[in-house]
């Protein structure tokens, strides 16, 4: 019994691993990609006369893929902005009862977000909407902001059940 | 109208009992949205349109191009810092002011207005700054007050000294000339640090025991510590230098400055693979959390515009027949107000386009009214409850209490509405350097 | 009474929306007796490139909106964007409407809502900071700020540096000097507030470019209508509307050359010789364009033509 805990604990430690730098190491090479376009752009604009092509929508396209690899992470981590200065207020027993329901609306709203992300997808997908240079289809780029909602979801649903902080720790330090 | 009174009051009660603010400003905005749609415009697709405006909100604002400054302006600071720069900074400011009384004080508010003016955000510096302010002043017994009080609010330097994100997107959302934005911040920002170490002295000659003197550095020990600073300077001569140059634009220039500091961190040899990779990472965290923050806004931001409420507050003040002075109190009094519950972007990006063609009807020049919005956008990350500073550095000093800053950050608070009535009143303040150098 | 609303992107003090869209609105209700009413909703729903969705599924029940926004997702309007379609905006705009009838509707582009109107604006000219453009040697290296589409391709192929943005970053990107200038109609140049840098403007005759705009509503809501209504509604859409924001693009062109010409900007026409230069570096795209006509189903060439013939002979008007 004790052994299989432990199992259970350790392979959710190498999932809780694999969430984080999966997401975060695209996270990383995105923002580094972003960075260099637009000093690829700049130096190719003054020195030979040749902006890259596409500069424009591929840092839009970037922007949004950075944010919503972020956004699982920083929501598994519990680093959205809140206010606790009327914490004190309650008691034990109330700030239980408080702690429950604000988790449960936020699986709730996340997990609206998903939805509705998903359904704008599916539609994107269907009208076939590309970037005006590059054409890139921005399909991609829809269901990747679904999916990482979704696993925000999933995490924050996690949380729920096996109880926070300890799952996974803040930032990378 | 009254549905946006409605609307704000449930805001409040659902952040006061401690819901993130990004999702507590979508659920305000999604149901009033849908409740207006259904009930003012008797459409009884409500519901789905106003779902659907949550997924195209998201959507567009990942793929707004002008807020690409964002985690760019992020990931410069957080290179600067992870190579030791801002470090430097702070032990040059403090050979030169460590051994006054509230010297370490001094010091910190001096290295934060340093620091903004390679970083693009508040909260940034006031990250940086705290990581780097915080130890030495706990060394030297300063009270928690006095020390998280000068780093949250010099931290608030980083968007009205150059270069600023809110800044430029203040200038994309009026058209005014981002280059003259950028120095037409720099006299307030000068005036702002000049203000808050007068906040400093004060306290300290109030409170004695919070700032005790530290010790004090040979000329030799403070000509040394400045060579440390040449990389920042660098960076500076950089982003601003290519601005005015017209090499880049001022949204390039975040991405170039990032580039200019990944590029001196990494000739510096102060850069490892394992700092590149945190600086990149947590460049991205903090933008999703800013951009979570900010789709919630704009969520929130359509159904106040849905209830009519920002048409009927200009046809009001037009029908009163105010002066400009009259307006720019009233307007300063609502971003006082507002700025108690909102994170500043979302405040900007909420407000400005609401205001901005009121005062420029009224004849007030757009670059002096922008510079008076992020002053008092200033003013709001230090204010209770949702001061952006504050939370910050809770989260770099989680065991010192949330009341401790806000009480820590009054003489600085006091300073900030100094420095506010300064520039509403004194237009060339904000005014000469465009005016002469652009 | 039904009431309709409508979703504007631009600001309410925008001569497309002050002049066209609520006078359309208003002779909407007139043409009803008071049975339709348009109702115009305080704020944009989205961004402007989800203004066909937004109207395809009863977000908003009437949107406008321009085909260039969402490439891929339409091709034929193109054919009023290239070289040369025309110098009045009311011309090209009723030509464009009868030219899609006869010819271009057979592809059902517009199909998941109901078409009220097709319109352009005033034609694309050359502006910029540097130097006066006579031929394509002079657009050698210049910098100019372009859309995507056929402007980003002509531009390229006339040799300048295409810089590619949307036109809100125009004042930033030329006040700044990063862009030596950009591709606009008249009415633009002040509108964007560039009158004092580009003082070099080069007048393409029947413009370099154009742009494609649409305003189409929710078909559900349409067909709902009592057929009176839908009749009412049509004789007031359609070429009326096309009109109605033809003439308002003219007159605000108007206005932007007496701007332009009151700051001192030199002004000239391209001749003949860059005339051809120009149609030499469009023909590629137009050949393009007529391989997706004909997938389509379309005789491109013919309608292309007709396009042409049409506004030329609706200008003389
Ligand atoms: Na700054
Ligand atoms: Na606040």
């Amino acid at each position: 019994m004790k052994a299989s805990l432990r199992a259970s604990a350790g392979s959710r430690e190498v999932v809780v691993l694999l969430y984080r730098h999966l997401l975060s190491g695209t996270a990383a090479i995105v923002m580094f990609m972003m960075m260099l376009v637009t000093l690829i752009d700049v130096l190719g604009r003054y020195l030979f006369s040749s902006p890259l092509n596409g500069a424009y929508e591929l840092t839009e396209l970037m922007l949004a893929a950075v944010i919503f690899l972020g956004l699982p992470l920083i929501t598994a981590e519990g680093g959205h902005i809140a206010v606790d200065l009327l914490d004190s207020f309650f008691g034990g027993w109330g700030q239980r009862i408080q702690n429950g329901l604000i988790e449960v609306i936020n699986v709730f709203a996340f997990g609206t977000f998903t939805w509705v992300l998903w359904e704008h997808a599916l539609k994107v997908q269907r009208y076939a909407d590309t970037t005006a240079v590059l054409q890139i289809p921005l399909s991609w780029l829809a269901f990747m902001m679904a999916i990482t909602t979704g696993l925000a979801t999933l995490a924050l649903v996690l949380r729920l059940i096996f109880g926070s902080s300890r799952l996974f720790a803040q930032g990378e330090q | 109208m009254e549905a946006s009174l409605i609307g704000f009051a449930a805001l409040m009660v659902l952040i006061l009992a401690r819901v993130p603010l990004g999702i507590a400003m979508a659920i305000v905005g999604v149901v009033g949205f849908a409740l207006v749609q259904q009930v003012t415009y008797g459409n009884p697709r409500g519901w789905s349109i106003s779902l659907n405006m949550v997924a195209s909100t998201a959507f567009d604002t990942g793929l707004a191009y002008g807020l690409s400054v964002v985690p760019l302006f992020l990931l410069m600071g957080n290179l600067i810092t992870e190579s030791g720069m801002s470090k430097q900074l702070y032990r040059a400011a403090n050979a030169f002011l460590g051994h006054f009384k509230g010297g370490l004080a001094l010091a910190t508010v001096v290295s934060c207005g340093a620091f903004s003016a390679v970083c693009g955000s508040s909260m940034a510096t006031s990250a940086t700054m705290a990581k780097v302010a915080m130890p030495s002043m706990r060394e030297y017994k300063y009270s928690d007050g006095l020390a998280t009080g000068a780093i949250a609010a010099g931290g608030s330097l980083g968007i009205l000294i150059p270069p600023s994100v809110i800044l430029v997107v203040y200038g994309l959302m009026t058209e005014t000339d981002i280059g003259k934005l950028f120095i037409a911040g720099l006299i307030p920002g000068i005036i702002g640090i000049l203000l808050y170490m007068v906040a400093v002295i004060v306290t300290v000659r109030l409170k004695p025991d919070s700032g005790p003197a530290g010790a004090r550095s040979s000329w030799k020990e403070r000509l040394i510590s400045l060579k440390g600073v040449w990389g920042i300077n660098l960076i500076f001569i950089i982003v601003m230098g290519g601005i005015y140059a017209g090499i880049f634009t001022p949204t390039e220039a975040a991405g170039i400055g990032a580039s200019g500091a990944f590029l001196i961190a990494m000739f510096s040899g102060k850069l490892s693979a394992k700092m590149m990779y945190r600086s990149l990472s947590n460049a991205a965290r903090t933008t999703a959390m800013l951009f979570f923050l900010v789709i919630g806004a704009l969520i929130f931001s359509n159904f106040i515009n849905m209830t009519g409420m920002p048409m009927m507050l200009r046809d009001w003040v037009v029908e009163q027949g105010f002066s400009l002075f009259m307006v720019l109190v009233i307007l300063i009094a609502i971003y006082l107000l507002l700025g108690c519950a909102l994170e500043s972007m979302s405040m900007i990006l909420l407000t400005v386009p609401v205001f901005y063609p009121m005062v420029q009807a009224m004849g007030m020049d757009l670059i002096w009214f922008g510079i008076l919005v992020v002053v008092v956008t200033e003013i709001s990350l230090i204010t209770p409850p949702v001061g952006m500073n504050v939370f910050v550095l809770r989260g770099v000093v989680p065991d010192v209490k949330l009341s401790t800053i806000f009480r820590g950050v009054v003489p600085f608070w006091l300073a900030d509405i100094l420095r506010l009535v300064l520039i509403a009143s004194i237009p060339s303040l904000s005014l000469l350097l465009p005016n002469t150098l652009g | 009474e039904t009431r309709l609303t409508m979703s504007s992107w631009l600001p309410s003090g925008h001569p497309l929306v002050r002049d066209v869209m609520v006078p359309w609105a208003n002779s909407v209700e007139e043409a009803t007796e008071g049975r339709v009413k348009v109702v115009m909703l305080p704020s944009a729903l989205g961004h402007p490139r989800v203004h066909y969705d937004l109207a395809a599924e009863g977000q908003a029940d009437i949107t406008y909106s321009a085909h260039g926004y969402t490439p891929g997702r339409f091709s034929l309007y193109k054919m009023v964007e290239f070289p040369f379609g025309g110098d009045s905006a009311e011309a090209t705009s009723a030509a464009y409407w009868q030219v899609y009838n006869k010819y271009l509707s057979k592809a059902d582009e517009h199909k998941d809502v109901k078409l009220l109107g097709l319109f352009t604006h005033g034609p694309g000219h050359i502006h910029n900071s540097r130097r006066s453009v006579k031929s394509a040697a002079d657009m050698q290296g210049l910098k100019l700020r372009v859309g995507g589409g056929i402007m980003n391709e002509l531009s390229t192929a006339l040799g300048a540096v295409s810089l590619q943005q949307p036109s809100s970053s125009t004042y930033e990107m030329v006040s700044s000097g990063v862009a030596d200038g950009t591709l606009f109609p008249l009415e633009s140049v002040p509108a964007f507030n560039i009158q004092d840098k580009t003082t070099y403007t080069t007048l393409v005759p029947g413009g370099l470019y154009n742009f494609s705009f649409f305003v189409v509503m929710n078909k559900d809501r349409f067909e709902s209508l009592p057929e009176e209504d839908q009749a009412a509604i049509e004789k007031v859409s359609g070429e009326t509307l096309a009109r109605l924001a033809g003439r308002m693009w003219d007159t605000q062109d108007a206005k932007g050359l007496e701007a332009i010409e009151a700051n001192g900007n030199e002004v000239l026409t391209a001749d003949e010789a860059f005339m051809n230069e120009i149609r030499t570096a469009s023909e590629p795209m137009v050949q393009e364009w007529l391989k997706q006509a004909e997938a389509a189903g379309v005789d491109g060439a013919a309608a292309l033509a007709e396009f042409r013939e049409l506004s030329r002979e609706l200008a003389k008007d």
